[in-house]
């Protein structure tokens, strides 16, 4: 039995500059059920980061509506937590690791919960050791699962990932997939996942959504039928998994003629 | 990465800076020494001077002599309560005119004009103003030194990375708690820098106005030394200005070791220049 966690509906944005008005996202609709991890994928320039910041209320939609919970999204709303692409602009280099966790908390839950919960999180992403440590003593990769502990200690009922793992290197980013699936499954959350990558859309989701460019609207909603848990190396010979992201590609090849979608569905 | 550094290579570098001060007393010491000349005394009689008219009294007293408490107590607490105001003020406004872009275009101009009247010559209308009393000076000494906190706070705090900021908003913190534990973290390195300038800016104000129309502190002694043709007192004054002026970069040094060496999210290089240095 499955229950809608966030609708959106008809959403639109159009920034206003002085060259005119530009938009961006013109009429997107979905659902994400609870318990799916559905990412979404498009060329670049699509409005990407546009829809995931309408999403977490850092920017208000010039049009539609998002529903969370069964609550209208008007600001930054409850039981969300964000992962950037730049985790080198998320994390504070003044706290040491434990603290940035921690800092979401402040506040809000006792002193005890808080310890519990950073060493849980960090623990979660296999860095309880480095508690003690400042984020930029760390290599980059530890810092992304330093930002998801930092997301998971929130507890939150939907985790957006905008482009995390873009700003690390191919093993440490099949590592933070597998990392990601694994927390996923223990803090039991809703995931969308917001990525360049069509390989790794389709090795981590339960659904890939695909944008056109902008103005951009949905062009298709494609279900992954795989199972999880899913392996770096048999879930990607899988004959599903090739089939599927073979689709995806020619969606977003469609929906961006020219070199840049082809560049986007080459790795 | 940048690493911490190492408790001994910490100690190595202190010790090579006090060597090079250690050997310019030295030199000093040699040229001095031998000349003669009541214009150049040397640094022992100096040090000499400043101990015996200062720090030679009982005990009891803490070794500070009557002249310590004419001389140097007057000057220390004008400086001080004349920096905590202008920092207080510098930052505040700072910060506000960082987060509030309205305030600032409004605001802006009229400060940079302020901003350009050098220090010492509002002396003459301060003294009409506001008189001859301590009130004077500390006044004189917070609006000279309030400027570089200022415009280094307004520009650090106009510089936190967005990152930071959206982080605070997505966990949905408290804009008094994002004010207190992200942007003035994240701006502390701007604010020291303009902290140190304002320092040295004070100094000057402060000697500036004890020049005129005081009845104690070092820029009185100094006057006084002077026009009774005393040598020697008049270079110990001078020097106990100097002398306070390494004191300063300890204050910043722990901060910008834990915020500023890690590398700023922009890529760009984390020390900030301080600005209104004049």
């Amino acid at each position: 039995m499955t229950t809608t966690l966030l609708e959106v509906d008809d959403l639109r944005h159009t920034y206003r500059t002085r060259q005119g008005d530009q938009t961006v996202l013109d009429g997107i609709n979905f659902d994400v059920q609870r318990g799916e991890f559905v990412s979404i994928v498009g060329p670049s320039g699509c409005g990407k980061t546009t829809l995931l910041r309408t999403l977490s209320g850092l920017l208000r939609p010039t049009g539609g509506t998002i529903t969370l919970s069964g609550n209208v999204i008007t600001g930054v709303p409850k039981g969300l937590a964000m992962v950037f692409q730049d985790y080198r602009a998320s994390l504070f280099p003044w706290r040491r690791v434990g603290a940035n966790v921690e800092f979401p908390l402040l506040g809000r839950v006792s002193k005890a919960e808080r310890r519990a919960r950073t060493l849980e999180s960090l623990s979660a992403v296999g860095l309880a050791d480095a508690a003690d440590k400042y984020a930029w003593q760390l290599s980059g990769g530890m810092q992304q699962r330093v930002a998801i502990a930092r997301a998971l200690a929130m507890r939150p009922e939907l985790l957006l990932m905008d482009e995390p793992f873009a700003s690390v290197d191919a093993q440490t980013r099949s590592d933070l997939e597998d990392l990601l699936l694994r927390v996923r499954e223990q803090f039991d959350m809703t995931i969308l996942f917001v990525t360049h990558d069509v390989d790794e859309s389709v090795y981590l989701s339960t659904r890939v959504l695909s944008l056109s460019k902008a103005p951009t609207v949905k062009t298709a909603d494609v279900p992954v039928p795989l199972t999880f848990p899913r392996d770096q190396i048999h879930t990607r010979e899988n004959p599903s998994f090739v089939e599927t992201r073979s689709e995806v590609a020619r969606l977003i090849r469609q929906a961006s003629p020219g070199g840049l979608a082809a560049a986007a569905g080459a790795h | 990465m940048s690493s911490t550094v190492q408790p001994n290579e910490r100690m190595l570098r202190i010790a090579v800076g006090w060597c090079g001060a250690l050997l310019l007393l030295v030199a000093w010491q040699l040229a001095t020494a031998n000349s003669g000349s009541m214009f150049f005394p040397t640094p022992l009689e100096i040090f000499d001077d400043l101990r015996e008219r200062w720090f030679s009294d009982g005990l009891a007293g803490g070794f500070l002599t009557d002249a310590f408490f004419v001389d140097v107590t007057p000057s220390l607490r004008r400086l001080l309560i004349g920096l905590l105001v202008a920092w207080s003020v510098g930052i505040s406004l700072g910060v506000l005119l960082g987060r509030i872009p309205a305030v600032a275009h409004t605001v802006e101009p009229i400060l940079h004009f302020m901003r350009a009247l050098p220090g010492p010559v509002l002396l003459p209308l301060a003294l009409v103003l506001v008189g001859t009393g301590t009130t004077m000076r500390v006044s004189l000494i917070a609006f000279g030194a309030v400027w570089p906190v200022l415009f280094n706070t307004y520009s650090a705090v106009r510089r936190v990375p967005e990152g930071y900021l959206e982080t605070a908003r997505t966990a949905k913190v408290s804009r008094l708690r994002t004010l207190f534990q992200v942007i003035l973290p994240a701006a502390s390195t701007g604010i020291f820098a303009g902290i140190r300038v304002s320092t040295s800016l004070g100094i000057i104000l402060l000697i500036a106005s004890e020049l005129v129309a005081a009845s104690d502190g070092i820029g009185f002694g100094l006057t006084q030394a002077q026009r009774s043709f005393q040598l020697l007192p008049m270079v110990v004054h001078r020097r106990s200005v100097a002398a306070r002026l390494p004191v300063q970069p300890r204050l910043e040094r722990d901060r910008v070791r834990r915020s500023a060496l890690a590398p700023a999210p922009d890529g760009s290089p984390g020390l900030t220049t301080p600005k209104g240095c004049r």
